[in-house]
């Protein structure tokens, strides 16, 4: 036979397998089994990358609002790469000094062209540190954003290795479910205040 | 990784908004300057926590605020996020009025020697 009938063939046999009626056996066909799986693959891949995930976290660097261990929370990635992330928000990011993929979650306290402190500000709890201490500010560069845990004596974030770039941003944290029945929104805690007197000395 | 970053004190980020990110200095509907004492008032809390007695398994931890400050500014390009946590309280954030801050930024060294020996009186945040 020449090639090309045999390669008519060939293809003619698929198609005839690909359009076969339903026979009531779900695996039998291999080459049916592996396009369902290639399918399922790529609609698993659009998901996780693009729409939203629940992952959990571990560590202190984000208590209060999450627990050592144990907390998952869920992460919409439309925010990906920074979109329309506002100070305030928790982000998800690959941390851009480990080479592993390995990810943080944080607060980001400057978006581009924002002024934020490079140290750590000080509560009564410190105050000895206060009166020596040099605050030093920044201006966070462009497609750059600065993140810093919530608990901030127990965090690694841009106060060690400084402005993160916007592209390493995964999503934004939407949501926390601490247990399969108490999911809660997150809510921005970066608040308008009001009166100028309630700043204490 | 990140492009090199100028920093400055804390107490001069009242000169320092002034210049936008591209280097030339912010335009203003009233064509003034920035007044950062002016601006929107933020606050956003973060914590400091620590295990009360490290040496007992499950030991209470304990979580302190740590009250920061921002401004939200505006400029003709759009608004923009100034951390004033420790700038609050200083000599210019009282001084307060555009007249006083508009000193211009080459004044900007004498002025913040200035603030040093007022803010050594008044008490930080």
């Amino acid at each position: 036979m020449a090639p090309f009938h045999r390669l008519a063939s060939i293809f003619s046999t698929l198609r005839t397998r690909l359009a076969a009626p339903y026979k009531g056996e779900w695996i039998g066909d291999p080459l049916r089994v592996a396009i369902f799986t290639a399918k399922f693959i790529c609609f698993a891949h659009l998901t996780v990358e693009y729409s939203y995930t629940v992952s959990h976290g571990v560590g202190p660097s984000m208590l209060p609002t999450f627990e050592v261990i144990g907390d998952c929370f869920v992460v919409s990635h439309r925010h990906r790469f920074g979109r329309d992330v506002m100070v305030g928000d928790i982000v998800v990011y690959n941390i851009p000094v480990n080479n592993n993929n390995s990810i943080g979650v944080k607060r980001v306290l400057g978006m581009p062209g924002d002024y934020v402190l490079t140290g750590t500000p000080h509560s009564y709890h410190s105050e000895s540190a206060a009166n020596t201490r040099k605050d030093l500010m920044l201006q966070v560069p462009p497609g750059h954003c600065w993140v810093v845990g919530d608990n901030i004596t127990a965090s690694r974030d841009s106060r060690i290795y400084g402005p993160v770039p916007l592209a390493l941003i995964r999503g934004k944290v939407v949501a926390t479910v601490k247990s399969p029945f108490d999911f809660q929104w997150m809510e921005n805690s970066f608040k308008k205040v009001d009166d100028d007197d309630t700043i204490e000395r | 990784m990140a492009p090199t970053c100028v920093t400055f004190p804390a107490k001069d980020v009242h000169l320092h908004v002034q210049v936008g990110p591209d280097g030339r200095v912010r335009k203003t509907e009233g064509g003034l300057l920035i007044d950062l004492a002016d601006c929107e008032l933020f606050g956003l809390v973060q914590y400091e926590c620590s295990i009360d007695h490290p040496e007992i398994r499950d030991s209470k931890v304990r979580c302190w605020p740590v009250q920061r400050w921002f401004r939200r500014c505006q400029d003709r390009k759009g608004k923009f996020t100034v951390e004033t946590t420790a700038w609050e309280g200083t000599a210019a954030a009282s001084a307060g009025n555009t007249t006083t801050t508009t000193t211009t930024l080459a004044a900007a060294g004498s002025q913040s020697d200035d603030q040093k020996s007022k803010q050594s009186n008044s008490k930080s945040i």
